[in-house]
């Protein structure tokens, strides 16, 4: 049957369907959803109640996470984007394992502000299965937010630890 | 480093059971793994990860591989094939599914015009023209990536709409069976 020979697709979208409902049980997670549709899965999607997701008083009540983990062809690892977004202040903090910036290897975090990446640094390769490394970035998050510099009303990420 | 305190994000350990993360590593493997591998990446113990991947063998939902000297485990990826398509006979009404296919074509046909191609393989050869800038082959690189998954989610929409009739015919005896049975 020729249509197994794309089984990845198959377990992208169950793969896809477990951050769904890993999201669903989590504290400070709502209107969690598929995009473009539950049919479609390309990105899961959770408004967030910062203080209760973060378990911390933080400058921002609501925030959005956009989660999209893919297998491109040739590369024997998964590509994934876990993005922090606020809309109020128009700034994005994300995972990135992709192949847009080979020079810092195979995963970064990035910083972009009024759609423009204002910092990238490179984040350790975790050889890990996806969801472990989904669970890993989220809990890495709190040290990333914490990481960001304002300075008249720009923010920077100066530096990212987790580079091994 | 300083010990920092006990807040941050809660952890799947604290929302899932072990035999749940289990269950989703396993499920989602895209390699046959080890025990081994599956305990460590589900942070669970050893022996639950051994008895909880057994009963999902029995289950039939993963499969066991014998590699020599070692026992690896992979989902069963037929299985995974006919769930996704279960799941959208089960979870959209006919129309729903028609008008994603819809939504598709819609898509892609918005590709095949800006980018002059008919297909996504000719979108990577373009990649490799010298003229095209970084920031370009990022975005098209993207743009291959979803038009991949959108053939592939339009085929598995196709099996859904053509299994349709036969699985709501099945369903409704089902339920007239029931019905029967318990009146």
């Amino acid at each position: 049957m020729i249509f197994l020979a794309n089984r990845d697709r198959y377990t992208q979208r169950t793969l896809l369907r477990e951050v769904h409902s890993r999201l669903s049980k989590h504290a400070g997670c709502e209107n969690v959803r598929y995009r473009p549709s539950r049919r479609r899965p390309r990105f899961v999607i959770a408004d967030i109640d910062t203080a209760t997701f973060l378990n911390h008083s933080y400058d921002i009540e609501t925030a959005r996470l956009e989660i999209r983990f893919w297998y491109p062809i040739g590369v024997d690892h998964e590509y994934y984007r876990i993005n922090w977004i606020e809309p109020t202040r128009n700034l994005m903090l994300g995972f990135h394992q992709d192949a847009d910036h080979p020079e810092l290897g195979p995963c970064h975090i990035q910083l972009n502000h009024e759609d423009t990446a204002v910092d990238r640094h490179t984040a350790a390769f975790l050889d890990a299965h996806p969801l472990a490394a989904l669970d890993q970035r989220l809990q890495q998050l709190p040290t990333a937010l914490e990481a960001i510099r304002w300075q008249d009303g720009q923010p920077s990420l100066s530096e990212w630890p987790d580079a091994e | 480093m300083t010990e920092s305190p006990r807040e941050g994000v809660t952890s799947w350990t604290e929302t899932m059971s072990a035999r749940e993360r289990i269950r989703s590593v396993a499920e989602t493997l895209r390699e046959p793994r080890s025990t081994n591998w599956i305990s460590d990446q589900a942070d669970a113990a050893w022996s639950t990860t051994s008895n909880e991947l057994n009963e999902l063998v029995e289950q039939g939902r993963l499969r066991r591989i014998e590699a020599g000297d070692t026992t690896l485990y992979q989902p069963d990826y037929t299985r995974l094939l006919f769930e996704e398509i279960r799941t959208l006979i089960e979870e959209n009404a006919r129309e729903e599914l028609q008008s994603e296919l819809a939504a598709i074509a819609e898509e892609i046909e918005g590709w095949q015009d800006t980018y002059n191609v008919e297909t996504w393989e000719e979108l990577e050869q373009s990649l490799a023209d010298g003229e095209v800038s970084s920031a370009e082959i990022r975005e098209r690189r993207e743009i291959i990536a979803f038009w991949r998954a959108n053939e592939e989610d339009r085929q598995l929409i196709k099996h859904a709409l053509e299994l349709y009739s036969d699985v709501e015919t099945t369903r409704k005896q089902m339920t007239d069976a029931a019905d029967r049975a318990t009146s």
